[in-house]
């Protein structure tokens, strides 16, 4: 197996045993690394906008709940 | 504990934020036993990028062949460190180092290395001997250091150093005027006899979302550094001073605070610090001119 289709764990192991990566293998560990990179970040900023978003359907339905409570003209 | 042998930058400025600081790690040679990720991290990136330039430089390697290098010795330098950070992990100094010679592709470079008898000058380490006796041996005193790479830009010499940094903005940029650390880099690069004009510092920023870079070229006129010698000359007294006499003052300002708080801290806030040193620090002989 190329070291380039290993895991991080499996590449540094090969590494520390004497083996080199070469330049075709760099580059495809590195673009692998960059693309999981942006995955999370996409994952992540998806994440912050669902927290968000409930952040502020809770704070209507607190403001909902506090109206209602509120009295009213004819009371 | 013997007084040391020699003197870097670190232990100048660690003497003259602490000295009772410079005593616990100088003097009783501890540390902190958790391990800092910024200087593992620092100091794998720095490690990579010396073998990339020196495999391309002397001709040993194509552009290619010396970035799959230095991504390997990135790799190898990492060792058993834990690999998960939010900035300093292991894949994200992958791709910062990859950045890096995106930003500065090595055949492209504005500044080269110095080149002598076919080889670049990186990896620029120094001990200079001092007119100071150690108060132990009575050997002069050595000031010793280590610096990236002398470099030539525009016909111009200069000792190059590379940073890694969270955030380089204005601050950052702003820094270096009257650092002594690379006033003491000029200061031995011309008593070697290499006339340089200054330093070039290179920031690397670790973000989140990528990597930054920010170059600043900083003069070091001869007066700036008769001033820093001089001024090296008296604090290195004044520690063996401290060091004969058995009293260290100690900081209780900002050098407490700085950097995410001194690893002493613990030690200081305690009226019995001794029964802190098990347990929380270990022995650790600071070799200046070890590797990274």
């Amino acid at each position: 197996m190329q070291l380039s289709e290993l895991t991080l764990d499996e590449i540094q192991s090969r590494i520390l045993a004497g083996e080199t990566l070469s330049p075709e293998e760099y580059r495809s560990v590195i673009e692998r690394y960059r693309g999981e990179r942006r995955a999370a970040g996409a994952t992540s900023s998806k994440s912050r906008t669902k927290k968000a978003e409930a952040a502020s359907f809770d704070l209507n339905a607190s403001l909902d709940a506090l109206f209602a409570k509120l009295p009213t003209k004819e009371e | 504990m013997p007084f040391p042998g020699f003197f870097d930058n670190t232990m100048r400025g660690t003497f003259v934020a602490c000295p009772l600081k410079f005593k616990r790690s100088f003097i009783d040679n501890l540390a902190p036993i958790e391990p800092s990720i910024h200087l593992h991290a620092g100091g794998a990136l720095a490690s990579a990028l010396d073998v990339a330039r020196k495999s391309y430089y002397s001709g040993f390697a194509t552009e290619d062949e010396a970035l799959a290098l230095g991504a390997t010795e990135l790799i190898r330098f990492w060792g058993d460190f834990p690999k998960e950070h939010e900035t300093k992990s292991l894949p994200r100094m992958l791709e910062a180092y990859d950045d890096y010679f995106r930003e500065y592709r090595l055949p492209f470079d504005t500044i080269k290395p110095l080149m002598q008898d076919g080889k670049p000058s990186t990896e620029f380490s120094f001990a200079l001997p001092l007119p100071i006796d150690n108060p132990d041996t009575g050997e002069p005193m050595i000031y010793t250091g280590r610096f990236d790479m002398l470099g030539v830009f525009q016909d111009t010499l200069f000792v190059v150093d590379e940073k890694t940094t969270s955030q380089l903005g204005q601050s950052w940029q702003q820094q270096w005027d009257l650092k002594s650390q690379f006033t003491g880099y000029c200061a031995a690069a011309k008593s070697f006899g290499y006339p340089v004009a200054g330093a070039i510092i290179r920031g690397i920023g670790l973000l989140k979302s990528g990597t930054t870079f920010a170059q600043v070229i900083e003069y070091r006129p001869d007066w700036q550094i008769d001033r820093w010698y001089e001024q090296l000359l008296r604090d290195i007294k004044r520690a063996i001073q401290c060091y004969q006499t058995g009293v260290w003052d100690v900081a209780l300002d900002e050098a407490c605070a700085t950097y995410g708080g001194c690893g002493f801290r613990r030690l200081c806030l305690s009226q019995h610090p001794e029964q802190w040193i098990n347990g929380y620090f270990t022995e650790r002989n600071w070799n200046p001119l070890g590797k990274f």
